[in-house]
Order: structure tokens, then sequence, then C-alpha cells
């Protein structure tokens, strides 16, 4: 089966990359490129689609609540809760999926197809120290601080929905002392344990699909596509999995 | 750029390749002597550049061996023993970097050199070879005969014991390709470094083999020379020289039609 023999290849991608690790100083430079890269590109869409993820997690829910008198107070435990649990790290994932993963296949694939990683091979250099290595801790490094912006703009979201819609009756401040009060520590590192997972999952698939790539541009699009295919479904099994490790 | 001290011999036995059903190298078996230039011709698709692939040790084959002066091509690779340089067909250049990036790279990773060595070097082996004043230009900013000269530096710069060309006139106007044949002989003379060339350019293996082998069916059957290739009784390698194409065939009149 197509699926089990990607993850059995980019689990063994992963090995190779931690041999790798002893070249990581001569690599940190290509490291903080990649990562600097990966944040620049994501950067602005998750902002914005967090920013609206809050306001319409509020929005809903809010709306829902002001037929149970008393409980709207619970609004900003509820959407800080499922934004920094949840929705942030699945977000930033899907989107750096779309954005980085999907590029990555397509750099990758395309050096393999006009034969740039057998030019590497031929000078006893290897593709995953040199490709491979520094785009995962690259991505490891980044990806915490996406997911807190994520989860920041998310909960400002919802308190400008707050703020700006009459059926909601409750004030900014206790909005923001309700969200404060549920969300702890365990919660914010939750959220970041999984995103620092999907982001794993998102550059070993990608790496690994865009390395095996074989043939012409038909080819690199397939495997853009694969890429995406395969990263949702890993990212989203891994989540149920995570969560109910976690819970 | 300094002379080989001593050239190495590579030996193949055997060899053979095949990609599920489809048989490309059936048992092929040569020799190619230290410091010498050998040309592997036949037509398209016959399997070239996978003995070529299969010599630079980027692929395995079904079965046989190759040796480099009695080694195995693996304990080679994994020992580093000899550097084997590979010039591809379409030059294979890291498109994300500069001209001098490109030839920087195998230096920097393998910490060969520092910075001022490694810009020397480079300095040296672009004016051997007439691309002076190209380090700063992206391989896009190239014409396909620059290409391949940078890729040939890239070899150059290793040192290799073993260079290998997989056709090297392919998509180029004749005075290009004329002017990269000379250079592969003028490389050759001066650094004696053993150097295998996979083409079916026939100016090629007239003007600077030494041995030229044709590749049918997966099989080498004779080593020539240039004078007794011309001479070739074989029928194979006399329709492949002088292709006799019958434009008076009936298909022909078909296909128009």
């Amino acid at each position: 089966m197509k699926i089990l023999q990607d993850w059995q290849l980019a689990f063994m991608l992963l090995w190779e990359s931690i041999k790798e690790l002893k070249y990581l100083p001569r690599q940190l430079n290509r490291c903080f490129e990649h990562g600097c890269n990966m944040g620049y590109k994501t950067l602005p869409i998750v902002g914005i689609l967090s920013l609206f993820m809050g306001g319409i997690l509020a929005l809903q829910t809010g709306y829902s609540l002001s037929k149970l008198p008393g409980v709207q107070s619970y609004l900003g435990s509820i959407v800080g809760l499922s934004m920094c649990r949840e929705l942030g790290p699945l977000m930033t994932a899907f989107l750096l999926t779309g954005r980085v993963g999907s590029a990555i296949t397509a750099e990758l694939a395309s050096m393999s197809v006009y034969q740039e990683i057998d030019a590497l091979r031929t000078m006893n250099l290897s593709p995953t120290r040199l490709l491979v290595m520094p785009r995962i801790v690259g991505g490891l490094l980044m990806m915490p601080f996406l997911t807190m912006f994520s989860n920041v703009l998310g909960w400002i979201g919802g308190w400008f929905v707050v703020k700006t819609v009459d059926i909601i009756s409750i004030d900014g401040g206790i909005y923001w002392r309700s969200l404060k009060q549920y969300v702890d520590f365990d919660s914010l590192n939750d959220g970041l344990i999984k995103a620092e997972v999907f982001a794993l999952t998102i550059i070993l698939m990608s790496c690994s699909i865009g390395l095996r790539t074989k043939g012409g541009p038909r080819e690199i699009g397939a495997s853009v596509t694969s890429t995406l295919v395969q990263s949702m479904i890993a990212i989203l099994t891994l989540d149920y999995f995570l969560t109910k490790v976690l819970l | 750029m300094t002379t080989k001290q001593t050239s190495v011999q590579i030996e193949v036995r055997g060899l053979c390749k095949q990609f599920a059903d489809h048989v490309v190298l059936d048992k092929l078996t040569l020799s190619v002597t230290p410091g010498e230039i050998f040309v592997l011709m036949g037509p398209s698709g016959t399997g070239k550049s996978v003995f070529l692939k299969l010599l630079a040790g980027l692929d395995r084959p079904t079965a046989g061996s190759i040796r480099i002066n009695d080694i195995p091509l693996e304990e080679v690779k994994k020992q580093q023993t000899f550097v084997l340089g590979l010039v591809f067909q379409a030059g294979a250049l890291f498109n994300s970097m500069s001209v001098f990036d490109n030839l920087a790279l195998y230096f920097r990773e393998h910490a060969i050199c520092g910075e001022d060595e490694i810009a020397r070097r480079i300095d040296r082996v672009l004016k051997l070879l007439n691309l002076e004043s190209t380090e700063h230009l992206m391989p896009s900013d190239l014409s396909g005969g620059m290409k391949k000269r940078v890729a040939l530096a890239r070899g150059l710069l290793m040192q290799p014991d073993v260079l290998l060309f997989d056709e090297p006139t392919s998509e180029l106007d004749p005075i290009t390709a004329a002017s990269i044949i000379e250079l592969i002989g003028y490389v050759n003379r001066k650094l004696n470094i053993t150097t295998v060339v996979v083409s079916h350019d026939l100016a090629l293996a007239k003007s600077i083999a030494d041995h030229i082998g044709v590749l049918q069916n997966g099989k080498i059957d004779e080593i020539y020379t240039k004078e007794s290739l011309l001479n070739s009784k074989n029928a194979f390698v006399q329709n492949f020289l002088n292709p006799n194409i019958n434009i008076q065939h009936p298909n022909f009149g078909t296909l128009l039609s």
C-alpha cells in the first residue's frame, strides 16, 4: 500500500537525518535560512486565518451560549483552549503543508529530475545532510513561533468579536480573565508538542516524496499533490492519537 | 590542476542491468586502460547512460562487477579511494547557486581548503576553460555550451581519477561541440585522467578516442580503434555509422497521406 510505503520511507529518512546531525554545526547557516524562509512565507497567511478563525469561533460559540444565561463568561476560555490545544497547531500545520511542504517537494523533485541530486552523490555529498536535515531543524525551530503567533491572533480575533458584536453581551475584560484562568502552561505545551510533531511529519513527507521523484515535469506536479494529500492524512491521524495521549 | 602520477584502470566484468523484464545491459565486459579515452557509442536508448550511472556508482547493477585498480566500485565509493567525476548531459548544475558557488560546494562541504584557496583554484580552472567572469552568473544565464564547460570545471576541481562524460556534445552547435571535444582531449592529455565518454557523436570518437565500443543489445561485441571502427565488417556497426534510411519505404507514404 502506497501510504504505508511513504510513511516507512519518511521514517527511514528521519533515521538518516538523525545520523547526519553530527554535521549540524557546518549546516547552521542553511538551517537558519530554511527556518526564516518557512516563517516568512507562512507568517502573513497564518496571521490572517488565525484572526478570522478566532473570530468565527467566538461568534458561533457566543451566539449558542447567549441562549444559556450566565455561561457566556466562559467564552474566553473556550476560544483560548480551542486555539492553543487544537486549532492553532492544526491550522498552522495545514498552512505549512500548503505553503512550505509543496515548495520543498517541488524543489527537491525538480533537483531529482534534473540530476542535481545525482550530481551531489557523485561529489560524495549526502542529499540528506545538505537538503533534508537543515530543513527539519529550521522547521522545528520555526514551528513553535508560528503556532504561538496563531494562538495569540486567534485570541485577538475572538476578543474583537466580543467587543463588536451585540449578541455577545460580555465585556472584553471578562473574556481575557476567563481566557487567562483556563489557558495554562500545560495547554500551551500540549499544543506546541503537537505542532512540532506535525512540522516534522510535513518536512519528512515532502522531502521523502521529492527526493524519490523520477520522470519529468508531470511527475513533479504529481509529487506535490501526493505531498499535500499524504501530509494532511498524516497530520489528522497523528492529531487524533496525540490528543488521546495528551488529554 | 596537477597531472595524475598514476592513472587508474577500470575493469567491467559481466555487468547486467535489468528494469522489470527489460534487459538493458547483458553481461557487458570491457576494460579501460589507465589514462586512455574510451568512447562508448550506440543508438539512443541502448543503455549508454545507464552504463555510465553504474560506473559512477549512482545505481546498482543487477549482476556483474566494476573494479577500479582491482578494488570493487562499492569499496571505492565507501572509502573514497579514487574520485570519480561525472559530467552530466545537461550539466546538472545547482540552479539555485551561482557558478562560483556551484564550483565551491565540493570544497566547502568536504572542508578541503579555505575560501582564498577555493577562489584561487576556481579562478584557475575557469581560465583553463575560457569561462572568466562567469563566476557571478546563475546557471539560467549560461548557454548550453557554457553549462557543459562549467560542469566540466566542477568535475575537474574534484581532481578526479576517472572522468565520465554523458553525451558531452548533444544539443550543441558544431563549433561549440568541436570545442568541447577539443577540451576533453586537452584535459586528458594534460592531466592524464582515465576518461570514459558516452556518445553517439562519430566526430567525437574519431577525433579523441583511444578505444571505442559500440553497444548493441546490451553487449559490446568488439573493441575498436578509430581506424578499425570505420573498417568494421559488423552490419550493426556499419549501419550505425552509415545509416541507410530508405525514404521510399511504403510506410512513409501511409504516414504522409
